[in-house]
């Protein structure tokens, strides 16, 4: 039983990780832009992320170590708004990038697939016909092969004969496989002009950037080991934004 | 980055700070992101596994209802052609998205980048001897090599991503990545100075000597060694 349990959970959890699931898009899209938080929520934000934040300082602690303190706060001011709107901004190119690619894939699937459905409905019928002609014959005891031939083509316009549903949903698939084109057609070119794959890898880039160049400040790490280190990290996230648009 | 060792830092922090520093830059930096790359590895490897088990099976099952279909003089199992077909386009879907997410190479860049990781953490003092280093010292060194290593991973990941975009037939700009050996030889080199990376580079080239099997010289078929293996500088094109 246990064995079983254990068996589930983890099926569970790796179902839960396919991509379907953990990857999918988010079809109503991702805000481009960040609005800073509370400062409860922002603390917690940056424990989430990987900063520092007040969590990791006991009360008692704060007081012993001024110097980290201060670089905290000047990090906090210059240097951590900047990397959240990039970070902000790579999520939203990032989920754009993939809701766009997921729209490509499905959409080359459905067309496959109502192609399929429609040629199926347009071909099936005209293979029965020659089975269904003796039985047309037998009845009709001999009546001329054109006639059969009219019948069939009548078919065509009688709703709920086997050649009048066929040519229904012939064209209804048609009619999907048409709309799904021009939908892929549509977000294709959305997608060209807003070229998001690039953006999303040029702000993630930027924005790892800037988690490196937090941790060398409040390390005191080169460049950040002069007396004029707040305005060499000022210039970084200046020149960090810069290259966004480059 | 420069291959001279990087100077101790020249901060005013007291030794208090530098442990504290160390303590959460150990916590914050490298073992999250090493918790990070265990994760993702985990899941491109669950991906990847499952889209091709995936696809092949349904690749497999269409084949198999066309053959039936097609057996049937009747014509009566004719719509298993049509299941067929649905079930080819579902493989070619599958397909789709295995190369969209390319779990193979998002592999290979978090696998690459877990063990720079690793090997950057062999400046870390053991535990029980920590007391006894000098966290001054060791910080710096520290924090130079393991940033080598995740700017690297960031990289190779937006070179990834530039050669996607070469598959749209776009011109792309070269982002300069280094290989796992020389990034390991820039670490070493950071970490212990020039003497240290010139005994790596001598330790693995008599590692190579040893393990490579003996030249056939008809054939000219020697088996490559480690440093030719390594993932190229430019990634193979995705997909």
């Amino acid at each position: 039983m246990a064995k079983q349990t254990n068996f589930l959970a983890r099926t569970w959890r790796d179902v839960n990780e396919l991509f379907f699931v953990r990857r999918r898009p988010r079809w109503l899209g991702i805000p481009k832009e960040w609005e800073q938080p509370d400062e409860e929520a922002f603390e917690a934000m940056l424990q989430r992320d990987d900063f520092v934040s007040l969590a990791d300082f006991p009360a008692e602690e704060r007081d012993k170590h001024p110097i980290i303190m201060q670089d905290l706060a000047d990090l906090k001011q210059y240097l951590v708004p900047t990397f959240y709107r990039l970070s902000q901004r790579s999520r939203h190119y990032q989920n754009l990038f993939y809701m766009y690619q997921w729209i490509f894939v499905l959409g080359a699937f459905l067309t496959t697939l109502f192609g399929t459905l429609a040629t199926y409905n347009i071909a099936g019928p005209q293979e029965v016909v020659p089975t269904a002609a003796p039985v047309v014959e037998a009845t009709a005891e001999g009546t001329a092969a054109a006639e059969g031939t009219a019948d069939t083509s009548a078919d065509q316009n009688i709703p709920g004969s086997t050649r009048g549903n066929s040519t229904f949903w012939a064209q209804t698939f048609s009619i999907f496989t048409a709309v799904i084109g021009a939908f892929t057609a549509f977000f294709r070119t959305l997608s060209n002009r807003s070229d998001p794959q690039k953006r999303w890898g040029n702000t993630r880039r930027l924005a790892e950037e800037l988690r490196m160049h937090y941790y060398k400040y409040l390390s005191h790490q080169q460049p950040y080991n002069s007396p004029d280190r707040l305005t060499k990290l000022r210039d970084t996230v200046l020149k960090v934004k810069e290259q966004e648009y480059v | 980055m420069s291959d001279a060792p990087p100077p101790a830092s020249t901060s005013i922090h007291t030794k208090g700070d530098l442990e504290f520093l160390f303590k959460l830059y150990l916590n914050k930096r490298v073992e999250s992101q090493m918790n990070f790359y265990t994760t993702r590895i985990r899941e491109n490897e669950l991906n990847s596994d499952f889209t091709f088990t995936a696809s092949t099976f349904v690749m497999t099952l269409s084949s198999l209802l066309a053959t039936i279909s097609a057996s049937d003089p009747a014509g009566s199992l004719r719509a298993l052609v049509i299941w067929s077909a649905i079930l080819s386009a579902l493989a070619a879907m599958l397909e789709g998205f295995r190369q969209l997410y390319n779990w193979d190479r998002q592999l290979a860049i978090y696998r690459d980048a877990k063990l720079g990781l690793e090997r950057a953490a062999l400046i870390i003092p053991d535990n029980d001897l920590l007391d006894q280093s000098d966290i001054g010292a060791v910080y710096p060194r520290m924090i130079a090599s393991t940033e080598l290593v995740l700017t690297n991973e960031v990289n190779q990941w937006g070179q990834f991503l530039l050669d996607k975009e070469k598959q749209n037939e776009q011109p792309v700009e070269r982002i300069q990545t280094i290989g796992t050996e020389e990034q390991r030889e820039r670490i070493m080199t950071d970490s212990y100075g020039p003497q240290a990376e010139q005994s790596v580079t001598q330790e693995t080239a008599a590692v190579n000597a040893a393990s490579a099997p003996p030249t056939d010289a008809s054939s000219n078929g020697t088996v490559p060694s480690e440093a030719s293996t390594e993932k190229d500088e430019t990634p193979p094109a995705a997909g």
